[in-house]
């Protein structure tokens, strides 16, 4: 019950984090390169679902990613921290609208280590 | 002109497997004996003018079923491609858009775009049989390669020699053959102007030449003076005369790995020097007597791995193909360096343990026995059977008759006194065991 709960207020933030082996159908897939100091999605925009999101280290330095929808109350997603030359993914369940993205270390967002993804129908 | 030998021998299956390693990847079941039928004159043409792409088999997807997307995951890049050495109907298209990624070789891991490397590859299939000297031109305004050697960091002020030099040493006429240290950065100043804009979200785009950021002055290069542009610089290196002989050496070593002798050579950089067309120096290069009756080429990783599912049918089915690849020496959109791949080390010692791994991925899907609880066909206790049934899961490649006799020891051995439960049980185990080895034979390691 308490799983369901979490799981539907993730879903009202327009963000959830999906077990590894869920198999929703359709999966979009983009892709975030990181480096000193930019963070660069590979699409501008993706189809609301399943959506895999990779995270490649192309810098120096070590870099994170936080993706959180726009919407007023939004929960954010955290990826871990990665080292240089590292990759990680992670597939979330999307709801349409606009999502920011940036790296949350040091000052890595002000340098400009943030982009927008939009979630279309 | 130079007269360039022909292969006047016969041209069997043998000859015609031969001609499909080197020129593709390797033979479907069946499609060297066809091939055969056309004689070397229809063979050859048949690749060099290749039919309108059509592909053949299923399409390829990760190991969840998903399409793949070659521009937004890690590996589809690669799979991507890798697909299309399995399923098309142009091989040699796709063999020489491989040999121009190993002789402009650019990668990702500079690039940082998979979009952008995905776009070059394009433009090198554009040009896999056309003008060199129009694939030089694009080349060096092409937006991968233009970040992965600087060009959009080479500015008046600031010339940056990047790809001056590589135009010259790798490109174009060989390491310090015909040229100058002086040459390398009077290049550098013509090839200034590139520039690109960097957009929030979008990463670097809107590649473009910008005259503001570009040297005018007067250059001297192989010792003549100009007010020189990018476009100069390529045209220098082309019309110089050290371009054709390095050129015909170089795309030479791709299909035969002995060097050509002194009339072929001669005959080759005429041929080439004409318009600087590709296609009519392969189709000399493929019709010569040094491609069928020369030494066997190790065949480079993905060529293996493709000619292996052709061979057996497969399509690109599992990721696993990105990291046994790597594994065996070859990333594709990763070479090494801008040297491109060393294929001195195709198989040594860690990369042939690559290999291993290949073939047993290769064959798992058609290995035989019990799996999951269900029982497999009954495979026969007969050595020779086996080794047959071996050849023909493999698509009859040709081997040795040294091969087929180690394989038929080997069977022999393994089943010496297979009696009893025995007597069903091993049969299937010596079939698979007989299969790798097939596989990672000498024989199907090189064409």
């Amino acid at each position: 019950m308490r799983r369901l709960a979490i799981l539907i207020a993730a879903a009202i933030a327009g963000l959830a984090a999906l077990p590894a082996n869920a198999e929703t159908g359709m999966l979009s897939f983009v892709q975030i390169v990181e480096k000193e100091f930019t963070l660069t999605p590979s699409r501008p925009s993706v189809r609301a679902g399943s959506v895999s999101i990779e995270l490649v280290n192309f810098g120096m330095d070590t870099h994170d990613l936080v993706v959180k929808s726009v919407k007023a109350g939004s929960k954010p997603v955290r990826f871990k921290q990665l080292d240089p030359r590292g990759r990680t993914e992670r597939t979330l369940r999307m709801t349409p609208g606009r999502y920011s993205l940036w790296c949350s270390l040091s000052n890595h967002k002000a340098r400009g280590m943030r982009a927008t993804l939009i979630v279309t129908k | 002109m130079a007269t360039i030998p022909h292969y006047e021998g016969p041209f069997r299956t043998a000859e015609a497997e031969r001609l499909l390693w080197r020129a593709g990847f390797g033979p479907r079941r069946g499609q060297a004996a066809s091939l055969a039928r056309l004689g070397l004159d229809g063979a050859v043409r048949s690749l060099t003018h290749p039919p309108a792409e059509r592909w053949i088999g299923p399409a390829p997807h990760d190991d969840k079923g998903h399409p793949l997307a070659p521009a937004d995951a890690y590996g589809h890049d690669h799979l991507w491609w890798l697909d299309r050495m399995v399923r098309t109907r142009r091989p040699l298209v796709e063999r020489m858009t491989l040999v121009w990624h190993d002789w402009f070789a650019t990668s990702n891991s500079g690039v940082g775009s998979q979009k952008l490397m995905l776009a070059q590859n394009r433009l090198l299939r554009r040009y896999a049989l056309g003008s060199f000297r129009k694939l030089l031109v694009s080349i060096t305004a092409n937006p991968a390669m233009l970040i992965w050697l600087s060009g959009t960091d080479n500015r008046k002020d600031a010339p940056n020699e990047n790809y001056g030099r590589e135009l010259m040493e790798l490109f174009t006429l060989g390491e310090g053959n015909g040229y100058t240290e002086r040459d390398v950065r009077e290049q550098a100043r013509a090839l200034t102007g590139w520039t690109s804009t960097w957009k929030r979200g979008k990463g670097q785009t809107d590649f473009r030449f910008d005259p503001r950021r570009h040297d005018p002055g007067v250059k001297t290069v192989f010792g003549k003076q100009g007010s020189y542009s990018w476009r100069d610089s390529v045209s220098l290196c082309i019309n110089h005369p050290e371009h054709a002989p390095f050129f015909v050496d170089k795309l030479w070593s791709y299909f035969v790995p002995e060097p050509p002798d002194a009339r072929t050579k001669a005959g080759l950089e005429e041929l080439y020097r004409r318009d600087h067309e590709v296609r009519p120096v392969l189709d000399a290069i493929l019709r010569h007597p040094a491609l069928y009756t020369g030494p066997r080429m190790v065949k480079p990783p993905v060529v293996y791995i493709a000619g292996l599912l052709r061979g057996l049918n497969r399509g690109v089915d599992t990721s696993a193909w990105v990291w046994l690849s790597d594994g065996a020496g070859q990333r594709l959109f990763n070479p090494p360096n801008v040297a491109g791949w060393d294929d001195s080390r195709w198989l040594d010692t860690n990369a042939f343990r690559g290999r291993w791994y290949i073939a047993n991925t290769a064959l798992e899907k058609v290995s035989l026995g019990d799996r999951k609880g269900r029982k497999g066909p009954k495979v026969p206790n007969d050595p020779e059977a086996i080794v047959k049934g071996a050849l023909a899961v493999l698509g009859n490649p040709t081997i040795r008759p040294e091969t087929h006799a180690e394989l038929l020891t080997f069977a022999r051995a393994s089943l010496q006194g297979a009696s009893g439960w025995k007597a069903e049980s091993y049969p299937p185990l010596v079939a698979n065991a007989v299969r790798q080895l097939l596989a990672v034979s000498p024989d199907l390691q090189t064409c």
